[in-house]
C-alpha cells in the first residue's frame, strides 16, 4: 500500500510538470465557450438529461415541455449524446462520470449491458425508497421487463423501452404466395426448423436472391442457440454453453451447413442492408427483431414486390419461445440533491403518455406496459403479433463481470468467422474458437 | 484557380523532355492519362453532389441513378434544420481561428531559434523534435486525457488548440526552419547593424519574406483541424461543442429505430463541408505550392 | 547525448562562437525555444512517463491505477491473439498502401511537371481530393463501393462479373477497399505537391546532356528523373510508414473494425481498449510496444536508403 501512495505521488508529478506547462499557455487558446451552467442563480432545481435515445424526435422536448408546466420551479436540460453507434455514448458517460458532468438523468441500458458496470461503478443509484415514498403502483408495467431493472434486489428504474429480441423472421408474403405457400398464422410457432432450412434453399437465387438471412450479432446468436433448446451463455454470465450443451452445438452446426457448407445464406459482405433488401424483394425471410415487421411494413413502396408478414419460431420443448427480452431505461445518477424531482420526472416519461409517444414520436419499441399495447393496437393492429413473445419469452444473460462490450464483439466478430463461406475454416476448429473467445471474455475481471 | 506552377521561380527542368523531341504523340499521352486520372478524382466528387440531390429511396435502389430524377435541394435545408450543423461548422471555424495564428506565432519562433542561433544543445532539441515525429499519438493520447480530465478541460477546445500555440509540431517547424534557412543571412545582418533586436528582425525582415511558408502552414493547420476527427470525438460530449467533422457522424448513425435512412443527407452535409475548404485552396493554390517549393522540403 | 547529437550534422549548424556573442545566442536561442519546449515536456515527455507508468497498472480511469508490473506486456505476447492479428492487418495495409500512395503521387507530379497547357486545372482537380473531410470520404466510398446499391459493383456486374465483391464487408476486400480510398484522397494531395517540389531542383544541365546523348524520354525518366528523385520517395516513404502504421480514422469511421476483425488495426484494437472497454493500462502497453514498432521500422528504413537513395552532387 506505502509504494501504491509513492507511484501515485510520482504520477502526480509528471502530470504537474504537464500542468504548469498547459496553464502557461492556457490564456491564449482558452475556448469562447463557457462552460457549466450550475450555479446558484439558477432556477432552484436544474437537471440534465443525457441521452441518446429518441434524439432528433422532438420526444425528449415535449416530455420536458409538459414535465416543466406541471413543476415551474424546475429546468431540465437535454444534452443529446451523438456517438455514431449507440455503444459509443457510454464511452463519454464514464468520461463524463470521471469528470463529475455526467447528467443527473441517464441512461445505462441492460440491453448493451452497461447497466450492472454503472451499478458496480456506483453511478446509478436504487430508487427502492423513493417507490416507497411515492407509493408507487409497480404493476402499471410488464412484470419481465421491469425485472431487468433489478440487480442484487435492488430497483434502479421504471421499463422504457423493450422489446423480445430477434425473434421473429420477418417475411416477405409475396415470395411464399409466388410458391403457392398458405401464409403461416404470425403468432402460431407452427413453422419448423426443417421448414425453415427448407425455405432457406427453395427461396434462394443464385445471385439474384436469398432465402433467409441470419445476422451474427449477439442478439441472433443467443436465440439462434434458444432456438435449439440451449443458450449461448448460462443464467450467472459465467460460462459459454457451446462446446458444453449439445444443443447449442447444434444450433451453430446448423448455420454452418447452411452457411458454409450449402452457401445459401448470403456472407458477410454480401447483403449490406437487409432491410432495404427485403423491401426490394431480394430476401425472403431476415431473422430480426419482431419490430422489424413494422420498420419492414412503413417502408414497403410497392406490394407487388413485398409485403409484411411475420414468422415466429417454433416453441422449445420446455414450452417457451425463443427469444431475448431486452429492454432499458433512464436511471438516477448517485450523489444528486434532487433525486425526488428526477425520480417524478422518471416517471413522467415512462408514464403511459410518455411511453405511448417514445412508441410513436419518437419511433422507439416500447411495449413495456400493458395499457400502452391496447393504445398501440388501436392505433395499429400489427402489435397484437409482439404480444406472445413479451408474455412468454426468456430474458437475457448478461456477463457477470459487466464486460457486456466486450462480450458482444468477441460473439459477433467470431462468428462471423466460424460462418464465411468465403474463408472457411473446419466447424470443430471455428466453434472452438468461438467458443473460447467468449469465454475468455466472461474469465476476465469484473468491469 | 489560375495559379500555376509556371509561376514558380525555377528551372523548369523536367519540362525538357517535352521541350526537344516533342511529338504530338507524346503530348496527347500525357493529357490521356491527366485526363483518366482526373476523371477518376473528379468521379467520387460529382458523386458526392450527386447524391446529395437524391432522395434516399432513390440512393438505396437497386439500380443507382447517376443524376437524381428530381433534385431534391430540400436536402441541404435539412441538413441546417436536423442537426445544428451551421454551429458546428461555426466551431469549426473557431478552432483553425485560435490554431491558425498559434502554429504562425509559435512555429515561427521555434524555427527561427533552430534556423538562426548558435546556442548549446541546439543539435540535441533538434533532433529530438524530428523524433516526436515517430512516436505514434497513441503513447501520449491516454495520459494528454486523463491530465486534460484532471484539470476539467475536456469539454472545452484547449485540448484540441493548445499545441499549435506550443509550436505547431515537428512538421511544421521543420518546414518553417527549412525556409528561413533559405533566406540570406545578409538581410538580418544589415537590420543588426542597424540596432534592430532578434524579435524585430524576426517581425520586420523574416515574417514578411516567409509569406508562402506561412501560408502553406495556415493551409496545413486549416485542412487538419477542419477534417480531425480524432481529438474532437474523444475530448467533446457536448453537442453543441462538436466540431463539423464530427457531428457529420450524426448522419451515418442510422438507429436501429424506424426512423428514415439520413445518407442523402449526410452526402449534402459532406458536400457542404467541403466547399469551404475547395475555396480557400482555390484562392491560396499559388503560395501554397510555393511554400513547399521554396522551403526546400524536396530535402 | 549532445555529442551523439552533434554528430549528426545539419546545415545550419556551424562552430561555436565568442563568449559574449555566445551568451547572446544563448539567450535568444532559449527564448525562442521556450514555447516549443514547453509542449515537448507538457504534452511529449510528461504524458510519455505518465503512459510508461500506466502500462505497468491495471487502471479504468474511474479507480486509482494499481500496479500490476509487466503483467501488461506478458499479456500482450501470450494471451491476446488480436495482439497479432492487429499487427499483422497494420503492416498489410501500410505496406500496400504507401509503396502505390508514393509510386502513384510521384507520377502524377511527372505528368504535372510537364510544359503544357490546362495543367493548373488538372493539379487542383487532383488534390481536390484530400480536402474532402475524412468522414465524408469514408462515407462517399461506402455508397460507392456499396455491396448491394454501388455504382461501382453495378458497372462491374455489367462488365460481366456477376458476383462482385462486397468490399468493406467482405473480409477478402475490407483492405483493399480501404486502400482505394486512401489512395483517392492521398495520390494528389500534400505529398504529390512535395515530389513537385522535387521535380524542380532537378538541374536542367542533366536533360540537356542526355538529350545530346540521345535518350528517349523514358530513359531521361528511368536514368535522371526517377533516381535523382530519390531523396523525395525516401521522405514520403518515412512520413508514409509513420503514418501508415497509424491508421485508424478510415477504418475506424468505414468498418468498426469490421467483419471478422477484418479491419481491426493495431490502433484500432488500442482504442478498444483504452476507451472501450476502459483498459487504460493494458492499452499504454499497446502503445509503448507501437512506438518501438515505428521507431524501428524508420531506423531500418534509414540504413536502407544507403543502398538505394542518391543524393545529386555528394
Amino acid at each position: 500500500m506505502k509504494d501504491h501512495v509513492s507511484r501515485r505521488s510520482f504520477l502526480q508529478g509528471a502530470l504537474a510538470v504537464s500542468a504548469g506547462a498547459l496553464a502557461a499557455c492556457v490564456a491564449p487558446a482558452a475556448p469562447a465557450e463557457e462552460m457549466g451552467d450550475e450555479g446558484a442563480a439558477m432556477e432552484p432545481v436544474h437537471l440534465r438529461w443525457d441521452t441518446f435515445r429518441g434524439i432528433g424526435s422532438g420526444w425528449n422536448e415535449e416530455r420536458i415541455e409538459t414535465f416543466t408546466e406541471m413543476h415551474s420551479d424546475v429546468t431540465i436540460e437535454l444534452r443529446p449524446l451523438a456517438g455514431s453507434g449507440q455503444q459509443d455514448n457510454y464511452a463519454k458517460m464514464y468520461a463524463a462520470q470521471a469528470a463529475g458532468d455526467l447528467g443527473e438523468i441517464i441512461a445505462f441500458d441492460p440491453s448493451h449491458y452497461h447497466f450492472w458496470r454503472a451499478i458496480n461503478k456506483n453511478i446509478i443509484m436504487p430508487i427502492d425508497e423513493l417507490v416507497a415514498a411515492d407509493g408507487t403502483d409497480l404493476s402499471q408495467w410488464f412484470e419481465h421487463f421491469l425485472g431487468l431493472q433489478y440487480y442484487q434486489g435492488k430497483l434502479y428504474g421504471f421499463p422504457s423501452w423493450g422489446w423480445a429480441g430477434f425473434d421473429t423472421l420477418v417475411t416477405n408474403a409475396v415470395h411464399l404466395e409466388e410458391a403457392g405457400i398458405d401464409l403461416p398464422n404470425p403468432t402460431g410457432h407452427d413453422v419448423s426448423i426443417d421448414t425453415i432450412d427448407e425455405w432457406a434453399h427453395s427461396f434462394y437465387v443464385e445471385g439474384e436472391r436469398f432465402g433467409l438471412n441470419i445476422s451474427h450479432n449477439e442478439a441472433t446468436v443467443v436465440v439462434l442457440c434458444r432456438l435449439f433448446g440451449s443458450s449461448l451463455i448460462n443464467e450467472e454470465g459465467t460460462k459459454c454453453l457451446l462446446l458444453d450443451d449439445p444443443n447449442a452445438t447444434e444450433a451453430m452446426r446448423w448455420a454452418y451447413k447452411l452457411g458454409v457448407e450449402e452457401q445459401v445464406l448470403p456472407a458477410p459482405g454480401d447483403l449490406e442492408n437487409t432491410g432495404g433488401a427485403l423491401v426490394a424483394g431480394l430476401l425472403t425471410l431476415n431473422w430480426c427483431g419482431s419490430l422489424c415487421v413494422r420498420n419492414f411494413k412503413n417502408q414497403i413502396e410497392d406490394e407487388t414486390v413485398a409485403k409484411a408478414w411475420q414468422v415466429l419460431f417454433p416453441l422449445r420443448e420446455d414450452g417457451r419461445i425463443p427469444s431475448q427480452l431486452r429492454g432499458g431505461t433512464w436511471n438516477l445518477r448517485t450523489d444528486q440533491d434532487h433525486a425526488d424531482i428526477g425520480y417524478q420526472f422518471l416517471l413522467h416519461i415512462a408514464g403511459h403518455d410518455g411511453s405511448l409517444d417514445f412508441n410513436l414520436v419518437a419511433r422507439n419499441f416500447a411495449m413495456v406496459r400493458p395499457d400502452v399495447v391496447q393504445s398501440l393496437i388501436d392505433e395499429d393492429p400489427i402489435h397484437e403479433w409482439f404480444i406472445p413473445s413479451l408474455e412468454n419469452g426468456i430474458p437475457a444473460h448478461a456477463p457477470a463481470n459487466s464486460r457486456g462490450r466486450e462480450y458482444t464483439s468477441a460473439v459477433q466478430q467470431w462468428t462471423d468467422l466460424l460462418l464465411d463461406p468465403h474463408q472457411p475454416v473446419e466447424f470443430e476448429k471455428g466453434l472452438q474458437d468461438l467458443h473460447d473467445n467468449i469465454q475468455a471474455v466472461l474469465d476476465e475481471d469484473p468491469a | 484557380m489560375a495559379a500555376t506552377i509556371e509561376r514558380i521561380p525555377s528551372t523548369d527542368i523536367s519540362g525538357d523532355v517535352y521541350r526537344r523531341g516533342r511529338t504530338h504523340i507524346q503530348k496527347a499521352v500525357t493529357y490521356i492519362l491527366l485526363t483518366a486520372a482526373g476523371l477518376m478524382f473528379a468521379f467520387p466528387l460529382f458523386w458526392t453532389v450527386s447524391s446529395s440531390l437524391q432522395t434516399w429511396q432513390e440512393l438505396r435502389s437497386y439500380e443507382p441513378h447517376l443524376f437524381p430524377s428530381i433534385p431534391q435541394w430540400a436536402n441541404y435545408a435539412q441538413v441546417f434544420q436536423s442537426v445544428p450543423f451551421a454551429r458546428w461548422m461555426g466551431n469549426s471555424f473557431l478552432i483553425t481561428a485560435i490554431t491558425i495564428p498559434g502554429v504562425i506565432i509559435t512555429g515561427s519562433l521555434t524555427a527561427y531559434s533552430f534556423a538562426r542561433f548558435n546556442y548549446i544543445g541546439k543539435e540535441f532539441w533538434f533532433v529530438l523534435m524530428l523524433g516526436t515525429m515517430m512516436i505514434p499519438t497513441q503513447v501520449t493520447l491516454i495520459p494528454q486525457y486523463v491530465l486534460f480530465f484532471n484539470l476539467k478541460l475536456i469539454n472545452t477546445y484547449v485540448p484540441l488548440t493548445i499545441g499549435s500555440w506550443l509550436g505547431g509540431g515537428a512538421f511544421m517547424i521543420f518546414l518553417l526552419r527549412q525556409f528561413i534557412m533559405s533566406i540570406p543571412r545578409d538581410l538580418d545582418e544589415a537590420a543588426l547593424m542597424d540596432g534592430a533586436s532578434p524579435i524585430r528582425i524576426l517581425w520586420g525582415v523574416l515574417l514578411p519574406l516567409m509569406k508562402p511558408a506561412l501560408t502553406t502552414v495556415a493551409i496545413l493547420q486549416f485542412l487538419g483541424d477542419w477534417n480531425e476527427f480524432f481529438g474532437p470525438f474523444i475530448y467533446l460530449s457536448k453537442v453543441e461543442l462538436f466540431t463539423a467533422a464530427v457531428g457529420l457522424r450524426f448522419f451515418q448513425n442510422i438507429p436501429l429505430e424506424s426512423r428514415d435512412p439520413r445518407d442523402h443527407l449526410l452526402m449534402a452535409a459532406a458536400a457542404i463541408m467541403t466547399i469551404p475548404v475547395i475555396t480557400l485552396f482555390a484562392a491560396a493554390q499559388r503560395y501554397f505550392i510555393q511554400g513547399v517549393v521554396l522551403s526546400g522540403l524536396k530535402v | 547525448m549532445a555529442t551523439l547529437a552533434s554528430r549528426l550534422k545539419f546545415p545550419g549548424m556551424s562552430e561555436r562562437l565568442t563568449t559574449t556573442k555566445q551568451r547572446r545566442e544563448n539567450f535568444y536561442g532559449y527564448l525562442f525555444l521556450t514555447p516549443w519546449l514547453l509542449g515537448f515536456f507538457g504534452l511529449f515527455i510528461g504524458p510519455g512517463l505518465g503512459s510508461l507508468y500506466f502500462s505497468l497498472t491495471k487502471y479504468d480511469v474511474l479507480s486509482p491505477p494499481e500496479w500490476i508490473g509487466l503483467d501488461n506486456y506478458i499479456k500482450m505476447f501470450t494471451d491476446d491473439p488480436l495482439f497479432y492479428t492487429s499487427l499483422g492487418r497494420t503492416f498489410y495495409y501500410a505496406g500496400l498502401g504507401v509503396p502505390l500512395g508514393v509510386i502513384g503521387s510521384m507520377f502524377l507530379a511527372i505528368l504535372l511537371n510537364a510544359k503544357l497547357r490546362g495543367l493548373a486545372m488538372y493539379r487542383t482537380l487532383f488534390f481536390m481530393p484530400s480536402l474532402v473531410p475524412i468522414v465524408a470520404s469514408v462515407v462517399l466510398w461506402k455508397w460507392l463501393l456499396h455491396a448491394d446499391f454501388g455504382i461501382i459493383n453495378q458497372w462491374l456486374i455489367d462488365m460481366g462479373w456477376s458476383d462482385p465483391p462486397g468490399w468493406f464487408g467482405d473480409r477478402r476486400w475490407a483492405i483493399p477497399s480501404l486502400i482505394m480510398m486512401g489512395l483517392w484522397q492521398g495520390l494528389g494531395g500534400t505529398r504529390m505537391i512535395i515530389f513537385l517540389a522535387g521535380l524542380q531542383g532537378i538541374p536542367e544541365s542533366l536533360y540537356e546532356a542526355a538529350s545530346i546523348d540521345g535518350a528517349t524520354a523514358f530513359h531521361k525518366l528511368r536514368h535522371v528523373t526517377i533516381p535523382l528523385l530519390t531523396p523525395t520517395i525516401f521522405f514520403n516513404m518515412v512520413l508514409g510508414v509513420i503514418g501508415g502504421l497509424q491508421v485508424f480514422t478510415a477504418a475506424f469511421v468505414a468498418t468498426e473494425g469490421g467483419s471478422g476483425f477484418a479491419t481491426t488495426f493495431y490502433s484500432l484494437h488500442l482504442y478498444r481498449h483504452a476507451f472501450d472497454y476502459w483498459n487504460m493500462g493494458y492499452a499504454s502497453s499497446l502503445a509503448w510496444f507501437f512506438a518501438f514498432v515505428i521507431v524501428s521500422m524508420t531506423i531500418w528504413q534509414l540504413r536502407l536508403s544507403r543502398r538505394w537513395v542518391f543524393y545529386y552532387g555528394s
